[in-house]
């Protein structure tokens, strides 16, 4: 540990941090836009001037300089405010202030820190300069070069973690804006990252844009289940519909990207849902049949641990005789955060089955009556004589068709490609409809036809998968590593926890 | 315990009594011969004892609302009919009652992209605070009508929207040019 005294105070820093990292580290935020912890150093805002014992007199860049042992650093002395609204004043003279239409306003730091730092009119009086606004940049992406302040995050971002240079800076001076390449689109797997780490409203996304403004949604934690990854996400949602999906930080999982496929994913849990249910009629379809043979259980590798648990539960009280494993057809896979499988549990489908002692089939034969624990994947080549499905989207029905919550709507886990565990929490305030988790459907139908026992609770159904010493309360935000899951090989760039196989 | 805050002669309440019997005679007096300020509202109904107090014959004469009444809301034009709102959604935010409902869309062309798809006030919620007023960057909001929320006879009818919000002269401000220009395009590389 290299000893930086900042603002008088001293610092126990890491001898590769920047003075930006080593006063952040005792709560002193010197201010930023291009700097990014995991994008090289561009030096262009030079909002993070600050002064060192080593050049007095002289301000340096905090996020260039790294720490030296004894080194003192100001960052609040009359040069380095004074520069800090000098620079503040710059990015603002051909700012267009359009913050009444540009949904980044509320988290926008050249908001924040006009607030902080500058809170002068302006000193302007020539007309600002004219730019090509909303330009569209790709499938995702939307770029507005008046309020861009050229941080080249977007450009370092695509070339240094997307590996696809598909961004770049053109023209000179005030007149320089972002750019994509002739003929060539912004339409990289990655390329929603650029709209997070844009600190200005340059750069939007074409999803959200106008949808919301940002500070009416609510920010809950969760797992994306766009493919076998598990990206760890923030949900942000208002009433019961979501807006968007933000990364959230996992260094081991997802580190602070996600992909724009996942970025998509809410759009299944606020359109085109089932409802209602009829689990009277349920029940009743049931109960002529119930314990006598010829019943099936399938399940949808979309299913969380919970639901699949109680799935195999049900199939036990309810003398199931055969099991039925579905899932969403593989699509694109690379060696950074998409997996091919697009499933976000199949894995946790697998150990609830061992974990219940049961042998899962792919195709869907041999039965008279089905119950599907989420439709997903599901083919029936023939129509059933009872036929009920807990299901989310429309598009399979059975002859009942129970509403499913998604998995951003309830509480639960779900374990990913390389064997972590992590838990998921009902992110959306409202209910929608009568909607509610398998494992609930599951246990008010063993209670209608007068089987006791089933469990009640997602923590009950998480204890039916056999993991000792584990509690669904228990499993930490940032997950937990199932020893006995971790796959022996690891794609090359895949974020990985220390000490697992290169 | 003794009160104190009454002196001997009060707690007579007999010098008490006549002096109010003064106040109110005093008033008395003053009503009955029209002493106190005239009402311009009933002016013209020329005659003795036209006063403050006379009676104002509503609906068929009004009294005007001072100035800075704060009546029904309205969305202002700009010169062309138009919205000036660009559902910044701040109005919403401001709302302690929580009474304005905004859509935004997107225009194609123009350099202002958003305006509101819908823009609904529930007057029955409103709490006539201003605050939306207040709150609006862009001058798009005023409670300048001199008017109140009607009476209705559903609920439903006292949410007002867009285009009945929409009324009232239009307002330019010498700023507003900035936001008319067309907007840049990239020239083809």
């Amino acid at each position: 540990m290299t000893k930086v005294f900042v603002d008088g105070r001293e610092v126990e820093a890491d001898p590769r941090d920047n003075l930006i990292e080593a006063a952040r580290r005792i709560g002193v935020a010197i201010p930023y836009f291009c700097y990014h912890p995991r994008l090289s150093i561009a030096g262009q805002c030079r909002m993070c001037l600050v002064e060192t014992s080593d050049a007095p007199g002289r301000l340096v860049p905090g996020c260039q300089v790294r720490v030296k042992e004894g080194m003192k650093v100001v960052t609040s002395s009359p040069a380095v405010r004074d520069n800090q609204r000098g620079c503040m004043e710059f990015h603002l003279i051909n700012h267009p202030v359009d913050c009444a239409i540009c949904d980044q306003s509320g988290e926008c730091k050249l908001q924040d820190y006009y607030m902080e730092f500058d809170h002068q009119p302006s000193r302007i009086r020539t007309s600002k300069l004219n730019k090509p606004k909303r330009e569209i940049f790709g499938p995702l992406v939307v770029y507005d070069a008046e309020r861009c302040i050229m941080c080249t995050r977007c450009v370092r971002f695509m070339d240094e973690i997307a590996q696809e240079p598909q961004l770049a800076v053109v023209d000179r001076g005030s007149h320089s804006l972002i750019s994509t390449f002739p003929g060539q689109p912004l339409d990289s797997k990655y390329s929603g990252n650029t709209v997070d780490i844009c600190p200005v409203g340059a750069l939007l996304n074409r999803d959200f844009r106008f949808q919301s403004r940002v500070w009416f949604v609510e920010k809950s934690p969760a797992v994306c289940t766009g493919c076998a990854n598990g990206c760890n996400v923030y949900l942000e949602s208002r009433g019961n519909l979501i807006y968007r999906l933000l990364p959230r930080r996992n260094e081991e999982v997802n580190q602070v990207w996600m992909c724009d496929e996942g970025r998509l994913t809410h759009h299944e849990t606020n359109e085109k849902r089932v409802e209602q249910g009829d689990l009277a009629r349920a029940i009743e379809l049931l109960r002529p049949i119930a314990g006598k043979p010829g019943i099936g259980i399938s399940l949808s590798a979309q299913c969380t641990n919970e639901e699949a648990a109680a799935a195999f539960d049900f199939g036990a009280r309810i003398g199931a005789e055969k099991y039925f494993f579905t899932a969403r057809l593989d699509g694109d896979g690379d060696d950074f955060l998409i997996r091919q499988d697009k499933n976000p549990n199949r894995r946790g489908v697998e150990l609830a089955a061992r974990a219940a002692g049961v042998t899962l089939h792919d195709s869907v034969e041999g039965i008279k009556a089905l119950v599907a624990f989420r439709t997903d994947g599901l083919l029936l080549e023939k129509p059933l004589e009872v036929f009920i499905a807990i299901a989310q989207n429309q598009g399979i029905e059975g002859q009942v068709t129970l509403p499913c919550q998604s998995v951003y709507e309830q509480d639960g886990s779900v374990i990913n490609y390389y064997g972590r565990l992590q838990r998921t929490w009902p992110g959306v305030p409202a209910e929608r409809g009568e909607s509610a988790p398998a494992w609930s459907w599951a246990e008010r139908i063993l209670a209608g036809l007068g089987i006791a026992g089933a469990p009640r609770s997602a923590a009950a159904a998480f204890d039916l998968l056999g993991l000792p010493g584990l509690k669904l309360e228990a499993i930490p935000e940032e997950g937990v590593v199932l020893e006995q899951l971790l796959p022996a090989q690891w794609p090359k760039r895949a974020p990985r926890p220390a000490g697992a196989a290169r | 315990m003794p009160r104190t805050d009454l002196s001997p002669g009060e707690r007579l309440y007999l010098r008490e009594a006549v002096r109010g019997m003064g106040v109110l005679a005093r008033h008395f007096w003053k009503n009955l011969f029209g002493f106190r300020d005239p009402a311009p509202e009933v002016m013209e109904r020329k005659g003795r004892g036209v006063n403050l107090v006379s009676t104002i014959n509503y609906p068929e004469e009004r009294k005007e609302y001072p100035p800075g009444y704060r009546g029904m809301h309205r969305l202002v034009p700009r010169l062309d009919g138009k919205p000036r709102c660009v559902a910044c959604y701040m109005c919403a935010t401001a709302c302690p009652a929580q009474c304005i409902y905004i859509e935004a869309g997107e225009y194609e062309e123009e350099a202002i992209e958003k305006y509101p798809v819908r823009f609904e006030i529930d007057e029955l919620r409103c709490i006539v605070c201003g605050f939306c007023v207040e709150a609006c960057p862009k001058d798009a909001i005023r409670m300048d009508t001199g008017t109140h929320a009607p009476a209705v006879l559903s609920r439903p009818l006292a949410v007002f929207d867009k285009e009945s919000l929409l009324r009232g002269p239009a307002v330019e401000h010498s700023t507003d040019v900035l936001t008319y220009r067309v907007p840049l395009k990239t020239p083809p590389r």
